[in-house]
C-alpha cells in the first residue's frame, strides 16, 4: 500500500513540479489533417509555442499552470500534467489537443477516438524543437514555426560555440548541480531537458550519469560530486526571511562543496529552464549569465 | 502451549535492554559505515580523514542516522503504546490514520504560514494537533457502544486514513506549485539529513513521549490484559488513556514533522520484539524503542546505498522488509488473537 | 462479628439506566457470602460498587467501616481483589505472568518484580492447586484452569476481601465443586469472600450466608436454610420451585419446568 502508491505520487508530484514530465517513448503525432482551428494546449511550453506562432486566437483551452494568453484571460483551464476535465474538454470541441505527458495522454484515452490528441514529448532539446515545428504544422503556420526553430537552433549553436571557445581558452568545465527539490532531494539526470541545456552551454551536470530524468539522489553524493555552482530551483518559501534563512542553513551542511564555499548557490526563479518551447534561447542566456557571469552571453 | 513464564526482574530488564542496545549500536555502526559515498570511517574517527570525508560524516551521515534512530525509536514506542491503548495488535499509527492526521496538520501549517515560517516547532505542534484529532476520532468511533471492537477499530482507522489522505490531496490541489513542492515530504514520507533545529525538537519530543510511555508500562500491562482488570487493579483508566493519547500523538507527530508518514515500523517492530521478549511492557517499551531505531537506521542505510547515488524512499524499504517478516511472525504466532473485546 | 462490606441505601446505574435503588447489604468478615439473583438484577454492578470501579449515585459503600468513595483506586485494590467472569489478555502471556499482575498493586507505580513477588505468585498458584500451569500460555487453558489462575492473581493482591463474579459459569460439576471448596477454604483462612452467582443450589450449599436479589432489590438475606424458600425464589426469579431440606437442613431446590414459562 505504501510502496507503489507513494512512488506513483512521487512521479505525479514531480510531474506537477516541472509541469512536463513525459517518461515514455516518443510517439509520432497523428498525421496530416486539415489545419487545426480550435486548439487545447495542456502544457505550458505548448501554450508559449502557440502564442509565439501568433496562434493565440486559435487556443480554446489551456492547462492549470500555463502562462496567461495575451488578451484571452477568460480561457478555461482544464487540468494539469496529471489530470484533465474530460467533459469540459469535450464541450469545447477542440480540433486538436496537445499534451506532453504520457500520464495525461492516458487520461485522454476515453476521448481520443473522437478528439485528435497529439502527444509530443519535450524531455530533450531536439524533442522540443520537433514539437515547435509540429505544432506550427498543426495550426498551419509552418513558416513562422521554421523561424522560431531556426532561432532556437542558432541560439543552441551559439551557446555551443561559446562553450567550445571557453574550452579552447583552457577553462575547466563548470560542474553544476540543479536542485529541483530539496527535501526529498530531486535533481536533473541524464535525458532531462535541463541536462541538455547544461551540455549546450558546456557545463557538466554532476548527476548527468544517472539514467533517469528526475532522480531522487542522496545528499552525500553532492559532497563527493563537488559542484562548482548549485542552481536551486526548489521553490519553497524563499520570499520570507525565515525561508531564506532555512535555505542558507540547508546548504551550510555542505561546507566543503565549492559552490557553497564560494557562495555560488543560486536560487533560480526563471521558469524558462523548465520550458521546452520558444524560450529555449532565453533559458540558455539565463544559464550562461548565472554560470559565466554578465556579458558572456549576448542579449 | 508452554511459554516459559518470564517475570520482569530488574536483572532481566537490564539484560533485555542491554542486548537491544547492542543491536542498536551495531546498526548505527553499520549505517555509519554505509553510504552513497565511500568514506574512510577509521580516518574520520582518528582525525586523519579528508575534509570531504569529514563533511560527509559530520554534516550529513551522522545527523541522518540520528534522525532515523529517533524516528524509528519513536515509531516503535508509539506502536507499542497504541496497541496497548486500543488492545489490538494490528493497531499502528500509520495504519490507523494517526500519521495521516499528523501529515495533514503539518501541511496545513505549511500552506497557512509557509514551511520555514512554521519552523520545526510549528510543524511539530501542527502535526501534534492533527494526530490528536485522528486518535480521538478513531477511539471515539471504535469504542462506541462499549468495548473496543477490532473490526470497528480498523474501519475507523480506514476512514480516518481516507479522510486525511483526501485532505492532503485537497491541500496539494489548493496549493500553488510553490507550496505543493514543500508539501511533498508529508505526502510521501522519507528521511534526509535534518537541520540542527529539527534534531533538537525531534529528540526532545521523542524522549518525552518515550519516558511517559515507559513510566506507565505496568499500567499498560493491565490495560492490555483487560480494561476491567486494569480498573480492579487500581488503574485510573480514563487518565491512563488520556496520557497515552498525548504520548502516542506526541511521538507520532515528532516523527511526521520531520519525515512524513513512514509505515510498518510501528507494526512490525513491536510484534517482532514481543515474540522475543514477551508481552510485558517494562521490557517491551525499551526494547521496541531500541529495535525500532535499529530497524529504521538499517532500512535507511539500504535506502541510501542500494541504488546510489539515487535514493529509495525509506517507506518502500520498511514495507518490503516489514511485510513478509510480519506475515511470517503472524503465521507462527498462535498467541495472536483478533478479538480484543 | 464485624461487617467487612456494607452497602447502605445505595442507588447505582449506568447512563440513563438505573440498576437498583435503595439497596442494603452486609457481608461479615471472614464469611463466604453468596448473592443470588436472576440475570440483570445487578449482581455484577454490586461487585463494581464494592471494588470502587463504579461510584454509587446515592448511599454509601463501606469496607470495614471506611467509605470506599474516600479511597483511591489503588488503595482499594490493595484490600479488594476481583475475579471477573470472563477475562483474557490480548497478547500471549504465561499463567505465572498473569498472576504476577496482581502484585502490581503492592508496588509503587513503576517497579520491577522481586524474587519475593515471584515466590508470592508461585505460592498463590499453589494455593489454588495450579502450580503445574505456571508456564502455560493463558489463552490455551481450559475454563476451570483460567478460573484458578485468575483466582491466584486475586490472592496475589494480598487483600482481605475477595469478590467473585459467577465463578462457576463455564465449569462442569466437578470444577464447580472444586471452585467452591477453594472459596470455602479461603474464607476459613480469614478472607471475606463475596460470590455472585445465579446457581441457587450451589450457593445455598456452600455459602455461610446468602442475599437473594430480585428485580426490585433485596428479597431476603441471612442463613441459606432460612432465606431459600419457595416464596423468596418466586419473588426473585419469578419461577415455581419446591424446596426440600437435606439431613443437615440445607435447602434442595427443585425447579418446576412447566410453570416456569409464562410466569413472570
Amino acid at each position: 500500500m505504501h510502496g507503489p502508491s507513494s512512488s506513483i505520487s512521487r512521479c505525479v508530484a514531480v510531474a506537477v513540479l516541472i509541469a512536463a514530465a513525459a517518461c515514455g517513448p516518443s510517439a509520432p503525432a497523428k498525421t496530416a489533417d486539415p489545419k487545426a482551428s480550435r486548439v487545447v494546449s495542456l502544457a505550458p511550453a505548448f501554450t508559449e509555442t502557440l502564442i509565439a506562432l501568433g496562434a493565440a486566437d486559435e487556443i480554446v483551452g489551456i492547462g492549470r499552470f500555463d502562462p496567461e494568453v495575451p488578451g484571452r484571460t477568460d480561457l478555461p483551464r482544464l487540468g494539469d500534467a496529471m489530470s484533465v476535465n474530460l467533459e469540459s474538454l469535450t464541450a469545447l470541441a477542440p480540433s486538436v489537443v496537445l499534451v506532453n505527458s504520457t500520464m495525461l495522454e492516458e487520461k485522454l484515452a476515453p476521448v481520443s477516438g473522437r478528439l485528435r490528441v497529439v502527444f509530443l514529448p519535450t524531455d530533450r532539446l531536439d524533442e522540443a524543437l520537433y514539437a515547435v515545428t509540429e505544432i506550427a504544422r498543426l495550426v498551419g503556420r509552418e513558416s513562422r514555426g521554421e523561424e522560431i526553430a531556426t532561432t532556437i537552433r542558432s541560439a543552441i549553436d551559439d551557446a555551443r560555440g561559446r562553450a567550445a571557445e571557453r574550452r579552447r581558452r583552457g577553462e575547466r568545465p563548470l560542474r553544476v548541480l540543479v536542485v529541483v527539490q530539496r527535501r526529498p532531494l530531486y535533481t536533473a539526470g541524464a535525458g532531462s531537458f535541463v541536462d541538455d541545456l547544461l551540455r549546450a552551454v558546456g557545463a557538466v551536470n554532476v548527476f548527468g550519469d544517472v539514467a533517469k530524468p528526475w532522480p531522487e539522489v542522496g545528499e552525500e553524493s553532492i559532497v563527493v560530486r563537488a559542484p562548482d555552482v548549485i542552481l536551486d530551483a526548489s521553490v519553497g518559501d524563499v520570499d520570507t526571511d525565515a525561508g531564506r534563512a532555512e535555505l542558507a542553513r540547508d546548504w551550510q551542511r555542505f561546507p566543503t562543496v565549492p559552490a557553497v564555499k564560494s557562495g555560488r548557490v543560486l536560487v533560480i526563479r526563471e521558469d524558462s529552464l523548465f520550458r521546452a518551447g520558444p524560450r529555449i534561447p532565453e533559458a540558455l542566456a539565463v544559464l550562461e549569465r548565472l554560470l559565466f557571469g554578465e556579458g558572456s552571453a549576448p542579449k | 502451549m508452554t511459554h516459559r513464564a518470564r517475570p520482569v526482574t530488574k536483572a532481566r530488564f537490564v539484560r533485555v535492554t542491554a542486548v537491544s542496545a547492542v543491536v542498536f549500536a551495531a546498526s548505527v555502526a553499520i549505517a555509519l559505515a554505509l553510504g552513497a559515498e565511500r568514506i574512510d570511517l577509521a580516518a574520520v574517527v582518528s582525525g586523519g580523514a579528508t575534509e570531504v570525508e569529514r563533511s560527509i560524516f559530520h554534516e550529513l551521515r551522522l545527523p541522518r542516522v540520528a534522525a532515523a534512530a529517533l524516528v524509528g525509536g519513536a515509531l516503535g514506542v508509539a506502536g507499542v503504546a497504541f496497541q496497548a491503548l486500543l488492545r489490538n495488535p494490528l493497531a499502528e499509527p500509520y495504519l490507523l490514520g494517526l500519521s495521516g492526521g499528523g501529515s495533514f496538520g503539518t501541511v496545513l501549517s505549511i500552506v497557512v504560514f509557509g514551511s520555514a515560517t512554521a519552523g520545526a516547532w510549528g510543524r511539530t505542534a501542527a502535526a501534534f494537533a492533527g494526530c490528536l484529532l485522528a486518535i480521538a476520532f478513531v477511539y471515539a468511533v471504535a469504542s462506541r457502544g462499549g468495548g473496543l471492537r477490532p473490526s470497528t477499530l480498523l474501519l475507523a482507522g480506514v476512514v480516518a486514513n481516507a479522510f486525511f489522505l483526501a485532505g492532503l490531496a485537497g491541500a496539494q490541489f489548493a496549493a500553488s506549485p510553490t507550496e505543493a513542492q514543500s508539501i511533498l515530504r508529508w505526502v510521501m514520507g522519507g528521511l534526509s539529513a535534518p537541520r540542527a533545529g529539527e534534531l533538537w525538537v525531534l529528540g526532545a519530543a521523542v524522549t518525552g513521549g518515550t519516558v511517559v510511555v515507559m513510566a506507565t508500562a505496568p499500567q499498560l500491562n493491565l490495560l492490555a490484559f483487560d480494561e476491567e482488570t486494569a480498573r480492579h487493579l487500581g488503574v485510573d483508566v480514563t487518565r491512563l488513556r488520556r496520557t497515552l493519547f498525548l504520548a502516542t500523538s506526541l511521538l507520532t507527530a515528532a516523527c511526521v514533522a520531520v519525515s512524513g508518514p513512514i509505515g510498518f515500523v510501528g507494526l512490525f517492530v513491536p510484534h517482532a520484539v514481543r515474540m522475543l521478549v514477551g508481552p510485558d511492557h517494562r521490557v517491551l517499551v525499551p526494547a521496541s524503542c531500541l529495535c525500532g531505531a535499529a530497524f529504521l537506521v538499517l532500512a535507511d542505510a539500504l535506502a541510501r546505498t542500494v541504488f546510489a547515488p539515487q535514493e529509495l524512499p525509506v517507506g518502500i524499504v520498511t514495507a518490503v522488509v516489514g511485510a513478509p517478516a510480519f506475515v511470517a511472525i503472524l503465521a507462527r504466532s498462535r498467541g495472536f488473537r483478533e478479538t480484543a473485546a | 462479628m464485624s461487617d467487612a462490606i456494607v452497602l447502605r441505601d445505595v442507588t447505582a446505574g449506568y447512563g440513563t439506566r438505573e440498576v437498583f435503588a435503595g439497596l442494603d447489604l452486609a457481608v461479615r468478615a471472614g464469611e463466604l457470602h453468596g448473592v443470588i439473583g436472576p440475570n440483570g438484577c445487578g449482581k455484577t454492578t454490586l461487585l463494581r460498587l464494592v471494588s470502587g470501579v463504579l461510584r454509587p449515585r446515592a448511599g454509601i459503600v463501606a469496607l470495614a467501616g471506611e467509605n470506599v468513595a474516600a479511597s483511591s483506586s489503588r488503595e482499594i485494590a490493595r484490600r479488594v481483589a476481583v475475579v471477573p467472569q470472563d477475562t483474557a489478555p490480548v497478547f500471549a502471556m504465561a499463567a505465572l505472568e498473569v498472576v504476577l499482575l496482581g502484585r502490581t498493586v503492592r508496588h509503587p507505580a513503576f517497579a520491577f518484580e522481586t524474587d519475593e513477588d515471584v515466590s508470592a505468585a508461585r505460592s498463590a498458584l499453589g494455593e489454588v492447586g495450579a502450580s503445574h500451569l505456571e508456564d502455560r500460555e493463558f489463552t490455551t487453558l481450559s475454563g476451570g484452569e483460567r478460573q484458578r489462575v485468575i483466582l491466584a492473581r486475586a490472592l496475589c493482591q494480598g487483600g482481605d476481601v475477595l469478590l467473585c463474579d459467577e465463578p462457576t459459569a463455564h465449569l462442569d460439576l466437578k470444577h464447580q465443586a472444586a471452585t467452591f471448596r477453594l472459596l470455602r477454604g479461603l474464607a476459613a483462612l480469614g478472607r471475606t469472600v463475596l460470590v455472585v452467582t445465579h446457581d441457587v443450589q450451589l450457593a445455598a450449599q456452600a455459602c455461610d450466608r446468602l442475599t437473594i436479589l430480585g428485580p426490585r432489590g433485596v428479597v431476603a438475606a441471612g442463613d441459606p436454610g432460612a432465606v431459600v424458600t419457595r416464596e423468596n425464589l418466586a419473588a426473585a426469579f419469578g419461577i415455581e420451585t419446591t424446596v426440600h431440606r437435606d439431613a443437615a437442613g440445607r435447602p434442595l431446590v427443585l425447579r418446576h419446568l412447566e410453570s416456569s414459562e409464562g410466569n413472570p
